[in-house]
């Protein structure tokens, strides 16, 4: 059945990407059918009082109408079959109201008309006229009449729902408030109800008069629209790969911020939370990284906004995750842009890939409050199982023994630190004097929607508050936001979003080279040291000779004061003006504001602390981006062409600023960090600013004809500060083809196909994530004293390249859409391959320039994978279970560093003396080269047999034997190392399933990754068996002359450096894990509220992997680019369990 | 309908990017860049100040200049804190051991900014003609010291100066040494010729006219001695020696009566200073007095790392009542935590209380009163009084002038309270007795290495074999492999 729409007015690409999905299932007939057809916010301030005049002779009615249209708001809806509106009339009427006009028109037509308040106009045949043609259909049987009513599932009334009795035209649509009315029907048939973004239901009517219809929401119509970058596209005419994230999605995980939402959701797409502290950073990577250099992470663009990282402050220990000062209740839905046909409309920001979110909201009707909230514990998933004192302390003198020292508990014991074997007992479990037994967490949202004919609001209150599993730290969230729609005239819509946050959190350190990290002291601290010494004061560091120099974490964990405030505001404003037909222009401006604060002191209880005699620190950061987007939409839709097109300019100004200030030495501790000057000294106070811009014009057309034939050009050229001076400009383009084959009509015989596309693109987008400046030759600083005084000396840091630019990435996807048996099970496959040229690189320049690097565009790198998605209604009875299954694989791979003689890239551990990983071409970015391990000597013949290493201490039976790569009998580590192991995984998947009886339902969702390795460098201080610190207990199956056949090497009170320059630090990060399981039950609608639903949820139950450490999802190392899968003292994972209610009222 | 007035709007509102160019115009602000340089005399004494501040970098004469000269030599040994430290010492080091990267670039890195100056300051205006000659020799004296660390450790090494184009990356350093002895020479006397006598207290640091005619005695000893063997330089240096010597009271130079003194925080620019680099705690404090001081004990003053220490055999080599020794030497302290007092004495048979033999040249107790910082006052001396003493004396035993050589040496022994040497001594052994003397003297302030080339005795010295090429550092391997113009030198190929 098809429904007419006499007044054409197309997309805008506008008001569209602020109308989410769900949102418009639960409109108003006025708005569904703006947002189908005529993808309008503009409908008018209309009075029903405006006066017409026609003046027509010998015209059809049709044409009339037309008329009508033309000169007024009215729009005509009728369905086609069932009215004849070709009858020839004549109309003279005068500054008439349009009700008298209509009674003039119908009134012998037999055609029953109502008018909504939103300007429409439902045309009906009358009894009459409807008797005659279902005479035609229907043999004459016993008839009868039912009456009902049409709901969404939150119970709201679904007007404009089509009511057809099946196999035949007979049929109506639900009015304003939901209710329908048939008569005339036989017995024994089926009423198909159906509306766009719902699936459809089917009724028998049986002996029933009355009958009460829930439709749901369909996850995954065609019809479904989708935003695109500067618009919203329906589904069916993308010719790019894009992923979807709904609220409905989102809302069933208790995460800190949206990234992690994302998780396993959207093939390509890997999400890893670098580490277990709340707020910490999210790694995002879409389809692999790209860049050496420059940022791998997203483009983020909120309601049409491009978010820059924003701010967090500096300082030491863990970075805070800007993004997480979005509430992700705010969230409508994400859309997530992988393929140049998607991204390439963003130009030089988008060779990462774009998520595009959309915020909550308002919709005309009544006021709707909202409450959802939940409350739960969280523990630490998994405690490493450490050695108690006693264990450690006989390790520890089998270790003095083999490296002939003296004993560390002797039998006698004439020093109370050194007590003999028998006293030790189980010591200290400093794991669990840092960890709280269980941490509260807390999220409550407040939503309010509603809105008149003219203005449409929502406002959504938020406060999130996350204790962590380590004591002293927490994350807490207060956030609010206003999304307003107003129409202005009837051309002009104006729209506002715009949200206040504020972030709390106390950080404490738990991450870094050791030492002072707080989960490092945890396991690496001996458990033969006491907490306090018997004076009751701390015991600062561990005061065993041969021991690590950790530093006691207790102290910190309790006096350390760390706390961070970032605020930040994100406010935008669209005005949307309807030049002519067709055509409508918005102009965007918006800021986002946000300034951070870290305020740290580190008492004299801490080791810090007490050399220093307190530290105080304060560190602020400012960060501003303004921007202003213009954009004009021009929609056209004649016979069978179809054209969606953009054209537009964009500017974006991005400012930061910061500054530092520490001081030492307190003589009173109760200043905390809050009088600086009161600190006897001062370090030198640091601060900088840095401002970049970018200046873009960009276009895009759309043309489908025939509704299945799709084509998408677009361009970009992006102007940006960043780039060198001779290259200032640059420019994006790409071209995408698909095919809807389903609309083919040699598929309409092929039923069970319900949709089957093919698409094909291929762009280049580009990455301009460098940092500010980097073209310059910058000037610096450097101080030098002259009479005792500082002198301020400047010169050049660095080697200026006037050729700077972006980095380019050429996407090619090919992708097919499959949807069976009406889209109950849908598919979807790409394929891609991204080659990143022009790849930024600081490459060595002799260093008689004065200089030893220059930042250059050389060298490339490639990225192929393919990505699966499948989901599936598989149950629809009252048994109701969906499944949805992605999975996808990514090789990374790079091509060529001209210049570049491969090397191992940075450290992970300066004390322990592990560097980071080995970048090569032909090698994926990350993978570690280092010595192989080949098990323990376990006797003389096997010590004899193994190649030499050069320190005799650790050439013994009982110690580590290594590959001799080059065979010559040494081992060496610059010879003998070799590639034993790469982070990147085999491929990545996500398994969500929703079942759901009668009230209840059940969510169950998995994810996971396969083939990744684990560069676990805190093994190499915890499993080294050595008197360096506290052992995992598995190492006690070491070697000894009685424990000949050990899988663990003889312990000694060195580090054997070799062990940790080897693939003994490498294990696998394979991993699933249920992330969630909800169970929920809904509670039937009463006079306090319309909706009640209960749930309680179980986050992080259970992972299966053979990974040793806390948290195989881990990078210690954060966005790193060339350091991934690095696990060195990372936060543990917590297991959450949580009790939640959503109400509305 | 009004749509004339709504294309006017999106006429206006489109067409935002009419200034482009301003716009994308990068804005600075916490830096600058060379647009907005050189212009003005506080320009200039910037431009200059960068260039001394490579000096104190910890590639330089921080601590590698340092350490690389002094591991190969005998006083000086690497304890146990980094594998290329052990290889300096024990003769191992290769083209990728980090000293020979990391001198050559920090040298060079001065000699850039020396350059981009001396390149610039025509574009500054000076009031007075003689503020840009003195930041002119200012600039060049660092440019030839710089050289004169490159040359003595690489012997072969490119040269690049103003007039050159210094973001060249295919420079050679064949046949280059002429070339680079003589800019070391013109720059000194250059210096010499502009430089002022002394300072007041606000430049107390700057390089004086003695402190060039004293680099330069030197830079003539050094072209005399092997490898460069160049004829007539043993004169050139004696007679400068001679003429900072016979003037030595119009330069205000003298020898400290008291050994300490020379490395007192407060009295660091006394007679005996001629050219230090700078470290003032709390500007750009000093970390080499940690990596000599003491681990594992509470000293406060002298707590440390233990990195740089010495041995009892050379402890021994000392004359017993040489007044060097207490000053050289950590030879006993207090605990301060515990109060028990350690003495350090290998000679009396019994375990010495503490166990490393430990400088103290670095460890002042009134340097830095706030502690474990690493920033440290003391200053590192680049050229001191007795230097000149001793070059005079190397020079003339070379001219066999004995009764002329002896002078310099016997003024260095009475101050360290030792015999002097008589006038009757054949010149090797005066040779050696020169050598002997700057090994003392000199321990761990940088310059075991050159005194042991100029007079080719590393294997004498050692008591082992050698061989020539552990007399200088091999051209940085990842410098060849960016540049093939640059060759390895001739005995590390």
């Amino acid at each position: 059945m098809h429904y007419k729409f006499m007044k054409k007015i197309y997309e805008s690409g506008i008001g569209i990407c602020q109308i989410p999905k769900k949102l418009m299932l639960v409109m108003k007939l006025t708005a569904i059918l703006l947002v189908l057809f005529t993808m309008q916010v503009t409908a008018t301030v209309y009075s029903q009082n405006t006066k017409l005049s026609l003046n027509m002779q010998k015209v059809s009615i049709k044409e009339v109408l037309q008329q009508i249209e033309a000169q007024s708001e009215y729009r005509f809806i009728y369905e086609n079959e069932k009215v004849n509106l070709d009858t020839k009339v004549s109309i003279l009427v005068k500054d008439e109201v349009v009700e008298n006009i209509l009674k003039k028109l119908f009134e012998k037509e037999g055609i029953d008309y109502s008018i909504t308040k939103s300007n429409m106009i439902l045309i009906n045949p009358s009894d009459l006229q409807r008797r005659s043609f279902s005479a035609e259909t229907n043999s004459v049987q016993q008839q009868k009449s039912v009456t009902g009513k049409v709901t969404d599932s939150s119970g709201s009334s679904l007007p404009g729902v089509s009511v057809v009795v099946k196999g035949t035209t007979t049929g109506s649509i639900t009015d304003a408030n939901g209710n329908f009315s048939l008569s005339n029907l036989a017995p024994d048939v089926t009423l198909l109800f159906s509306f766009v973004g719902m699936k459809s239901q089917q009724v028998i009517v049986g002996n029933k008069s009355s009958i009460q219809v829930v439709l749901e929401e369909e996850a995954f119509g065609l019809d479904e629209v989708v935003a695109i970058g500067y618009g919203t596209m329906k589904k069916s005419d993308l010719t790019g790969s894009v992923g979807s994230v709904k609220s409905d999605v989102l809302k069933k995980q208790a995460v800190a911020s949206f990234e992690q939402g994302l998780q396993g959701k959207v093939a390509g797409v890997q999400v890893t939370t670098t580490s277990g502290s709340p707020g910490s950073v999210v790694d995002v990577r879409i389809r692999g990284g790209n860049s050496l250099t420059s940022s791998n992470q997203p483009l983020y663009v909120i309601d049409g906004y491009p978010v820059t990282a924003g701010g967090s402050a500096g300082g030491s220990g863990a970075g805070q995750n800007p993004m997480a000062t979005l509430n992700p209740g705010d969230i409508e839905s994400m859309e997530i842009l992988k393929d140049a046909s998607a991204t390439a409309i963003y130009g030089s920001r988008g060779a990462n890939g774009v998520i595009l979110i959309t915020t909550k909201r308002g919709k005309t009707g009544k006021t709707t409050v909202s409450y959802d909230g939940y409350s739960g514990v969280q523990q630490v998933a998994k405690k490493l199982d450490m050695m108690n004192a006693t264990e450690w302390g006989t390790m520890a003198n089998i270790a003095a023994a083999n490296d002939s020292r003296p004993a560390y508990y002797p039998s006698a014991t004439p020093n109370p630190l050194y007590p003999a074997i028998s006293e030790l007992g189980e010591g200290t479990d400093y794991q669990k004097e840092i960890f709280r037994s269980s941490a509260p967490i807390q999220n409550h949202n407040i939503t309010i929607t509603g809105g008149s004919e003219n203005t449409k609001f929502s406002i959504l209150g938020g406060y999130f508050g996350q204790k962590s599993v380590v004591k002293n730290q927490d994350f807490n969230r207060i956030s609010f936001r206003n999304n307003i729609d107003t129409k202005i005239s009837s051309r002009i819509n104006l729209s506002t979003s715009f949200t206040a946050s504020r972030v709390a959190t106390n950080i404490g350190r738990d991450n870094g080279d050791g030492g002072s990290s707080i989960i490092n002291g945890a396991l690496v601290m001996p458990p033969t040291v006491p907490v306090y010494d018997s004076a009751g004061e701390y015991i600062l560091t561990s005061f065993l000779s041969g021991s690590s120099t950790v530093s006691n974490p207790v102290p910190s964990v309790n006096h350390l004061l760390d706390k961070g405030t970032t605020d930040r505001v994100l406010g935008s404003a669209d005005l949307s003006i309807n030049i002519m037909e067709g055509l409508t222009l918005k102009v965007s401006a918006g800021a986002d504001l946000s300034s951070a604060l870290r305020e740290v002191y580190e008492p004299k209880q801490t080791n810090a602390g007490a050399s220093a005699n307190g530290i105080a620190q304060q560190q602020n950061s400012r960060n501003q981006s303004i921007s202003n987007e213009n954009v004009l939409t021009y929609l056209k839709k004649t016979g069978i062409h179809s054209i969606n097109a953009i054209i537009g300019t964009s500017a974006l100004s991005i400012q930061d600023k910061w500054s530092g200030m520490t001081a030492r030495n307190f003589i009173s501790e109760v200043y905390e960090y809050n009088n600086l000057d009161a600190g006897a000294s001062w370090d030198n106070p640091s601060s900088g600013r840095n401002k970049n811009t970018l200046l873009s014009g960009f276009g895009r057309i759309n043309y489908v004809m025939m509704d299945r034939y799709l084509i998408t050009v677009t361009g970009r050229a992006d102007g940006s500060s960043k780039f060198g001076t001779n290259n200032k400009w640059a420019f994006f383009p790409s071209v995408a083809a698909a095919w809807r084959m389903d609309q083919e009509s040699f598929m309409k015989q092929v039923e069970w196909v319900s949709n089957l596309k093919l698409r094909g693109s291929y762009g280049i987008t580009g990455n301009q994530n460098i940092p500010s400046y980097s073209s310059l030759e910058k000037m610096n600083t450097y101080v030098y004293p002259i009479g005792g005084i500082t002198n301020v000396g400047i010169a050049a840091g660095n080697m200026p390249n006037p050729d700077l630019k972006w980095e380019t990435t050429a996407i090619t996807d090919v992708g097919v859409d499959l949807g069976f048996l009406g889209n109950r099970f849908n598919f979807t496959a790409d394929y891609y391959y991204k080659k990143t040229t022009d790849m930024l690189w600081n490459i060595s320049v002799p260093s008689t320039t004065g200089f030893s690097s220059v930042l250059k565009n050389l060298g490339s790198l490639e990225n192929k994978g393919l990505e699966l998605s499948l989901s599936a209604d598989i149950l629809t009875g009252d048994f109701k279970w969906s499944t949805m299954l992605n999975w996808s694989a990514n090789r990374n791979k790079v091509l060529s560093i001209p210049g570049y003689i491969p090397s191992q890239q940075g450290s992970i551990s300066g004390r322990l003396k592990v560097n980071g990983s080995w970048l090569e071409p032909g090698l994926p970015v990350g993978v570690w080269n280092l010595l192989k391990t080949t098990g323990v000597m376990h006797t003389q013949e096997e010590r004899d047999a193994a190649a030499r290493v050069a320190s005799a201490t650790f050439d013994q039976v009982g110690d580590m034997s290594f590959f001799d790569k080059n065979k010559d009998g040494k081992i060496s580590f610059g010879e003998d190392r070799t590639i034993v192991g790469d982070p990147n995984p085999d491929f990545i998947f996500g398994w969500t399933n929703n079942f759901s009886y009668k009230n209840f339902d059940l969510t169950m969702y998995f994810n996971g990754t396969y083939g990744n390795d684990i560069y676990n460098v805190v093994r190499g201080e915890t499993n080294i068996v050595s008197v360096w610190g506290n052992q995992n207990r598995a190492v006690l199956d070491y070697w000894t002359p009685s424990n000949v056949n050990a899988n663990y090497v003889r312990p000694h009170v060195l580090v054997n450096q070799n062990m940790l320059q080897s693939d003994y630090l490498i294990e696998d990060g394979s991993y699933i894990r249920l992330q969630n399981l909800t169970l929920g039950y809904k509670i039937q609608k009463s006079s306090f509220f319309q909706s009640l639903r209960i749930y309680v949820t179980g986050q992080n139950l259970f992972t299966l992997t053979n990974y040793s450490g806390y948290n195989p999802e881990v990078n210690s190392q954060g966005q790193s680019n060339l350091q991934l899968g690095v696990d060195y003292s990372a936060y543990p994972a917590s297991r959450s369990f949580i009790l939640g209610v959503n109400i509305g009222f | 309908m009004r749509l004339y007035k709504y294309l006017i709007i999106a006429a206006v509102l489109t067409v935002t990017s009419t200034s482009c160019k301003d716009f994308l115009k990068e804005d600075v602000y916490e830096f600058i860049t060379p647009d907005n340089f050189y212009k003005t005399e506080a320009d200039a004494k910037a431009g200059l100040t960068a260039v001394y501040q490579t000096l104190q970098d910890p590639n330089g004469f921080k601590r590698y200049i340092w350490m690389g000269a002094d591991f190969p030599g005998e006083a000086a040994y690497a304890n146990a804190s980094s594998p290329s430290r052990d290889e300096m010492d024990n003769y191992a080091w290769t083209a990728t051991t980090d000293f020979s990267r990391l001198i050559w670039d920090i040298s060079y890195r001065g000699i850039r900014r020396a350059n981009n100056l001396l390149l610039n300051i025509d574009k500054v205006t000076f009031k007075s003609e003689d503020t840009k000659n003195q930041i002119i020799a200012e600039a060049k004296f660092l440019r030839a010291l710089n050289y004169f660390v490159l040359i003595r450790f690489y012997d072969h090494v490119a040269i690049v100066t103003e007039t050159d184009d210094m973001n060249a990356t295919d420079l050679s350093n064949e046949g280059t040494d002429d070339a680079v002895w003589a800019l070391i020479e013109a720059d000194l006397k250059y210096a010499e010729s502009v430089l002022k006598t002394s300072y007041g207290a606000v430049d107390m640091g700057r390089p004086t006219k003695g402190a060039a005619m004293a680099m330069l005695s030197k830079v003539y000893l050094t072209e005399a001695a092997w490898p460069w063997n160049k004829d007539g330089y043993w004169l050139k240096a004696a007679t400068k020696a001679d003429e900072i010597i016979t003037n030595e009271s119009s330069f205000g130079y003298g020898l400290e009566t008291d050994f300490r003194k020379i490395f007192d925080v407060t009295n660091e620019h006394g007679k005996e200073y001629i050219f230090d680099v700078e470290f003032v705690t709390n500007i750009n404090g000093n970390d080499f007095p940690t990596l000599t001081g003491m681990r594992g004990y509470n000293v406060k003053k002298t707590d440390g790392w233990s990195s740089i220490i010495s041995t009892p055999e050379f402890y021994k080599s000392y004359t017993p009542g040489d007044k060097r020794i207490e000053t050289t030497f950590l030879t006993g302290f207090t605990d301060l935590k515990t109060g028990k007092v350690y003495v350090y004495n290998p000679d009396d048979g019994t375990e010495p209380s503490f166990p490393l033999c430990h400088f103290a040249k670095y460890q002042d107790p009134n340097d830095n009163l706030s502690t474990g910082t690493g920033d440290y006052g003391c200053n590192m001396k680049v050229i001191r009084y007795a230097d000149v003493l001793l070059v005079q004396s190397e020079a003339y035993c070379e001219l066999n002038q004995v009764g002329k050589a002896i002078t310099g040496i016997n003024r260095v022994r009475v101050r360290a309270g030792l015999e002097p040497i008589a006038a009757t001594i054949s010149q090797t052994d005066l040779r050696k007795a020169i050598v002997q003397e700057r090994i003392w003297e000199f321990a761990a302030e940088g310059q075991a290495l050159f005194d042991l080339k100029r007079q080719h005795v590393l294997s004498e010295r050692a008591k082992k074999e050698i061989n020539d090429k552990y007399y200088s550092l091999p051209v940085p391997q990842d410098e060849i492999d960016k540049n093939p113009n640059l060759v390895q030198h001739p005995l590390w190929k």
